[in-house]
């Protein structure tokens, strides 16, 4: 036998036939390394696909975190928050004079930055560092989000006159590909798509469809082909330059119910405006904090699919089998609707 | 024909408007002047005649005549005058898209044509004008028409009798949420008459039909016929103002909701088939009548009158010793689908309110001062109520610049009000000079307080400050006044400026109205007159405030900040003159020195104040009064004093206390916090005896820990606004409400309800342990006494005390205090919690807690500290920590 195949099948690695003849001396080291301790069958593509690198990088991912906590914890995570948030707010409100709640005086005209601490019928109260304010509004707004506001002050708290949302700044620019580069949103896989993508996003997918030669992200199970990132979501992972973050969001209800609002693009966008998915639960590490404005962003768990654009950003919702094929050059889709 | 204007708008007949201007003769009657001929203009100041021309064309026969006069700019001294374009065009509310169209600098284009009307005639609002004109037979308008000929302002003092009608409404009443016009009906309306109307001073209409002998209670088949007969009731009694108590927010939004809904004819006002319509801006809602003025008695005694609450039922006790009839709203329902006699007594209770808001206006003469500066402003008096100070000055300077030739500036846009502001950060201003006062109770000596009469105005008066006169070029060749920032105001001589000239006529004005008031015997006539003083007063010094504002069309940074520059410099100058003269100067703000004197001797001090304020000499019309003498004075930081204030008045002494900055009247305040405060604020300034006032705060926190106190002194008492189960978080009053409601399902407290609580001794959380005052009574139950000492009694206190040397502890009187550490370290004496905090692990997060005085909160507060200063901790399973495990 081939020492090659020896070596390779002491490490439990099938090499197959097309691809002894390709492998170098130089990479079986990081092949095998690469390969980790998968059953796996070499082939050629996959030797390939080892060699050229992944081209996924994964930039943050979800680990709950179970430790003792703090009070110093939530302290910290609250404050990292609004000052992130803060900096885009006075960036956006450049013009205004920014005051700090303590120095608010009767009868006054004024800006100030903070983060919703309740909300109420007939407003919100909004806190800084510095103290709190009671702010009559009919505006809806989310606990612990981070918002500016104008206004004036008056005898039962400050009237506001205009709320100000961190939202995505308009002169961001489009990401695209280089070249034609497709991408499969789905978000239950269940059979092999017509056309191979060069990266398959899904929510959860057929165990043998791990195999397809092509980078799969998904949010299921154990992965183990190298090909294969199985992230908890939510995550975010850049693919040739462009940022996708994943979550799934169960608590769509919820926002209807304290955003007003019934209908689900509206809402996506409203938190596209507040820079946070979900602002009011404590969540380890803020994931759902916008601080890198991702290109695109997928989401399961609404029942309902669509795609849409939002200032640079192409939100997809999916909803069962049927899929999304994106061309990353532009950002173009078509509807994949695989049968039952 | 005399007539008093109430109110005025216009209406566009054939493509023309048509000025109408309601008003009313000495003898009652109201009509309807109708005014032609009289077309909206503005002005453009332009180098490119044929560019403005051609930029107009567009508009055809809409421009009527395109003008070349001559006018000055606005903004400073101009020897000359420039020659600019007069646009006339034929329709008002044009005029916006006109002036969008034309190139050049655009003034006069935002003026209200009522307003321009006025101003280029001389007409003031609430003013008389002599009408020469035919009567005309018109269906547009309900009173007598008149077309107007020649229409000319004319002095009378008199005001006409007003026709008053006070309304109130009932509606249904849902158990989880406010009624809204959406979802509830109106079930009556009771109505309240100045004159008699149908032989009635008061009627009730009701939307069913009872068993019913009375002329004054009117039964209808439903809520639709009640809302017609209303409107009926309204064009038949005419009223020219309609009055009621938070009319503006609830009752007349409701009525046009639901006669919006049901389909009756909203026009109420004196226009016929012109509906009446709301407006809301954020939390407020204004409704405009056309010939009519709404009054808002809440809105007015809201800003005139200092009280703890302005339910009307506090209102009608403390100004009129009346009150409400007491029938609880959660109650309403039982009462308005009960037997005739509990449908009467509800009736009975809607009267009395609209009655209570009639008796407000006319016993308390609440529209005197506002009819006042509508006659001295020349706004209309539903602007005067509706608007803001700013509204009355400008109608002021625009006639008054009209009348000079001078262009009146155009409101500025939101890119100028942001430059506006930039420029005041740059330029750092700076307002009035608050000297650090020599802080402590100052008793060895009386403190004579000398002002400076209406400092600002005094100001503009003397130096001839005026965006005229401002001197933006240099000229060497003119003499001015320059003011410590360096801004150069053109002298009296040379040209007088419009604004001194204004305050001028009102400062002389206000004197000679104050000499005929003191003149006067008849006490209506000496009340109109005390208003006229009043509104003369304010307005004038209201001058500063508005050259200031950085909305204000006629605003230069450069003249607000000359103005209290020469401020400054004054009061800090005669503050080294009378250093100078041997004496201390302990505390000086903006326009008052505080002066100490070495004798406790009030005569003395007396000769001493006349002294030194005719000894100092001030230029113009700057002068420095001496009124008051505080015979003990404690201050405690900038702003924030209270002394004993002695005045003398006709050869006699007065005295009372007087405090700045020092809370003795908090809404949330139990009543004896405030009394204790009054009361400690006597013994120190009036007897200086602090160890008597130490000892009393000592019984009190004694009465306080053996539970002898009148539990009314400490409850405090909060509304219930929504159903108790949609509130979010803890609140005292609520939780109590809940506890209310499982003790007796039946008495569970709806919207609308008051309940006062007192917190009791207990195991849990602070809101958890509000308890109903009867309820302690009957149950023996004990008061947190720890919590009053230390969290309402002790702290407003302290700052007191802490300024003349006395510390918390002998305030509590064993100098102990109590701390987080004591109660862990002895086991608490009524704690559940075993554990220190440091050591307790939460394993069901269920919310923050403060340590101090036990407020929750849903999240952390961002300093980690609550609003009373104490620590935050995290609170679940009963118990408070630092540490959570997570879920």
């Amino acid at each position: 036998m081939n020492e090659l195949v020896k070596e390779f099948l002491n490490k439990g690695i099938l090499l197959s036939p097309n691809v002894i003849n390709e492998i170098k001396k130089d990479d079986i080291d990081e092949i095998i390394s690469k390969i980790g301790s998968n059953d796996v069958v070499l082939t050629k593509e996959l030797y390939n696909f080892f060699k050229r690198g992944p081209t996924v990088n994964v930039i943050f991912e979800y680990k709950k975190n179970k430790r003792l906590r703090k009070i110093t914890d939530f302290l910290e995570f609250y404050n990292n928050r609004l000052n992130f948030l803060r900096d885009v707010l006075k960036e956006k409100m450049k013009l205004k004079d920014i005051t700090s709640i303590n120095k608010l005086g009767y009868g006054t005209k004024a800006a100030l930055i903070g983060m919703i601490r309740d909300v109420e019928d007939n407003g919100f109260r909004i806190e800084d560092t510095t103290g709190s304010i009671f702010c009559l509004s009919k505006e809806k707004v989310l606990e612990d989000e981070v918002i500016g506001v104008k206004g004036e002050v008056v005898k039962n708290g400050f009237l506001v006159e205009k709320i100000y949302y961190p939202d995505i700044p308009l002169d961001r620019g489009v990401k695209l590909a280089d070249e034609d580069c497709y991408a499969l949103f789905v978000e239950k896989l269940d059979e092999k798509p017509s056309r191979l993508p060069s990266y398959i996003f899904t929510f959860t997918i057929r165990r043998d469809l791990l195999k397809l030669k092509t980078e799969i992200i998904t949010t299921n199970g154990n992965a183990p082909y190298p090909n294969v990132y199985s992230l908890n979501e939510p995550f975010m992972v850049d693919i040739k330059g462009i940022r996708v973050f994943v979550l799934k969001m169960n608590w769509i209800d919820e926002l209807k119910n304290k955003l007003g609002l019934n209908d689900s693009k509206s809402i996506i966008i409203q938190l596209l405006r507040k820079r946070h998915f979900l602002p009011y639960k404590f969540v380890d590490g803020d994931p759902y904090l916008l601080r890198d404005i991702p290109d695109i962003i997928v989401i399961s768990g609404l029942n309902e699919q669509f795609f849409f654009n939002y200032k640079g950003v192409s939100v997809i919702s999916l909803s069962g089998k049927n899929g999304y094929l994106v061309n990353l050059k532009n950002r173009e889709y078509e509807t994949e609707n695989h049968h039952s | 024909m005399k007539l008093q204007i109430l109110d005025a708008d216009y209406t566009m007949l054939n493509n023309f408007p048509v000025i109408r201007i309601f008003g009313k003769t000495k003898t009652g009657k109201t009509y309807c002047v109708f005014v032609k001929d009289f077309l909206p203009y503005f002005y453009v100041n332009t180098k490119d005649e044929s560019g403005l021309k051609e930029s107009l064309e567009e508009f055809g026969s809409e421009i009527v005549k395109i003008e070349k006069v001559k006018r000055y700019l606005p903004f400073g001294y101009q020897k000359d005058k420039t020659e600019v374009f007069k646009i006339t065009n034929r329709i008002p509310s044009k005029v916006p898209t006109i002036r969008e169209k034309v190139n050049g600098d655009v003034y006069e284009a935002d003026i209200l044509f009522r307003y321009r009307f006025f101003a280029d005639m001389g007409i003031k609002g609430m003013g008389w004008i002599d009408v020469n004109g035919n009567f005309v037979n018109t269906n547009t308008v309900y009173c007598g028409g008149l077309e107007a000929k020649e229409i000319k302002p004319i002095d009378i003092d008199e005001n006409v009798p007003l026709r008053i009608l006070s309304l109130d409404i009932e509606t249904e009443t849902p158990t989880d949420h406010i009624p809204e016009p959406k979802t509830d009906g109106i079930i009556m309306i009771s109505l309240a008459f100045s004159e008699k109307y149908k032989n009635q001073d008061t009627m009730v209409l009701i939307s069913k039909h009872i068993k019913n002998g009375e002329r004054n209670i009117v039964c209808t088949d439903n809520e639709k016929e009640m809302l017609e007969k209303l409107r009926e009731i309204i064009i038949e009694y005419d009223p020219d103002v309609i009055t009621g108590y938070n009319i503006q927010n609830f009752d007349i939004p409701f009525i046009l909701g639901r006669m919006d809904i049901l389909g009756v004819k909203k026009d109420i006002g004196r226009v016929k088939n012109k509906p009446v319509y709301s407006s809301t801006y954020g939390m407020k809602t204004t409704t405009n009548i056309t010939g009519r003025i709404i009054f808002d008695s809440y809105l007015v005694v809201r800003k005139d009158f200092s009280l703890k609450t302005y339910t009307l039922d506090n209102v009608a006790k403390n100004l009129l010793n009346m009150r409400k009839i007491d029938i609880k709203y959660k109650d309403f329902d039982k009462y308005w689908n009960g037997n005739l006699e509990k449908v009467r007594e509800l009736i009975e209770y809607s009267r009395k309110d609209a009655v209570l808001a009639l008796e407000l206006m006319e016993r308390k003469n609440l529209m005197d001062k506002y009819i006042a500066l509508s006659r001295v402003s020349g706004v209309l008096l539903q602007d005067v109520l509706d608007g803001g100070e700013a509204v009355r000055i400008e109608n002021i300077l625009l006639s008054e610049f009209k009348k000079r030739d001078v262009l009146f500036p155009m409101k500025p846009e939101n890119e100028e009000v942001k430059k506006r502001m930039n420029e005041r950060k740059d330029k750092e201003f700076k307002g009035g000079f608050v000297m650090e006062p020599k802080v402590g109770l100052h008793t060895d000596g009386c403190i004579l307080v000398l002002d400076f009469k209406s400092l600002y105005p005094s100001i503009i008066r003397t130096y001839n400050i005026c965006p005229t006169t401002i001197l933006i070029e240099d000229d060497k060749e003119v003499e001015y006044n320059q003011a410590p920032n360096g801004a150069k105001f053109v002298k009296r001589s040379v040209r007088e400026g419009i604004v001194p000239n204004v305050l001028e006529r009102l400062i002389d004005q206000r004197a000679v109205v104050k000499k005929d008031m003191y003149r006067e015997k008849d006490p209506d006539k000496k009340r109109i007159l005390n208003a006229k003083q009043y509104a003369l007063k304010i307005m004038a010094n209201a001058f500063y405030g508005y050259m200031g504002y950085l909305r204000a069309r006629v605003y230069m940074l450069d003249i607000a900040t000359a103005i209290t520059s020469f401020g400054r410099s004054i009061i800090q100058s005669t503050r080294k003159r009378i250093i100078d003269k041997g004496f201390e100067v302990i505390y000086g703000d903006t326009d008052s020195v505080f002066v100490k004197t070495n004798t406790t001797d009030l005569e003395k001090a007396y000769e001493i104040g006349n002294k030194i304020t005719n000894e100092i000499k001030l230029p113009g019309k700057l002068v420095l009064e001496f009124e008051k003498i505080f015979r003990s004075f404690l201050i405690l930081t900038k702003k924030r004093y209270a002394g004993w204030a002695f005045e003398k008045t006709n050869g006699e002494w007065t005295d009372k206390i007087e405090m700045k900055g020092i809370e003795t009247v908090r809404r949330d305040w139990p009543d004896l916090i405030t009394e204790t405060m009054n009361t400690v604020l006597n013994i120190i300034l009036k007897e200086g005896d602090v160890k008597k006032a130490i000892s009393y705060v000592q019984k009190e926190v004694d009465n306080l820990n053996t539970g002898n106190v009148d539990l009314r002194k400490l409850a405090v008492t909060k509304s219930i606004t929504k159903n108790i189960d949609k509130y979010d978080g803890m609140l005292p009053h609520i939780e109590l409400a809940k506890k209310i409601r499982k003790r007796d399902p039946s008495k569970s407290p709806s919207p609308g309800t008051r309940i006062s609580f007192v917190i009791v001794k207990g195991n849990q959380m602070l809101s958890k342990r509000a308890e109903d005052p009867e309820y302690i009574k009957e149950h023996n139950l004990k008061i947190d006494s720890d919590y009053y000492i230390n969290n309402q009694l002790i702290p407003p206190l302290e700052r007191i005390f802490h300024i003349i040397g006395v510390d918390k502890g002998e305030l509590i009187g064993t100098g102990r205090q109590s701390s987080l550490k004591e109660l862990f370290s002895k086991g608490g004496k009524s704690h559940k919690i075993n554990t220190s905090p440091a050591q307790t692990k939460i394993k069901h997060l269920e919310g923050f807690v403060c340590v101090q005085c036990n407020k929750t909160f849903r999240r952390i507060p961002l300093t980690g500290r609550c609003e009373c200063g104490g620590e935050v901790l995290a609170q679940g399973d009963g118990s408070m920590g630092y540490l959570i495990e997570s879920a």
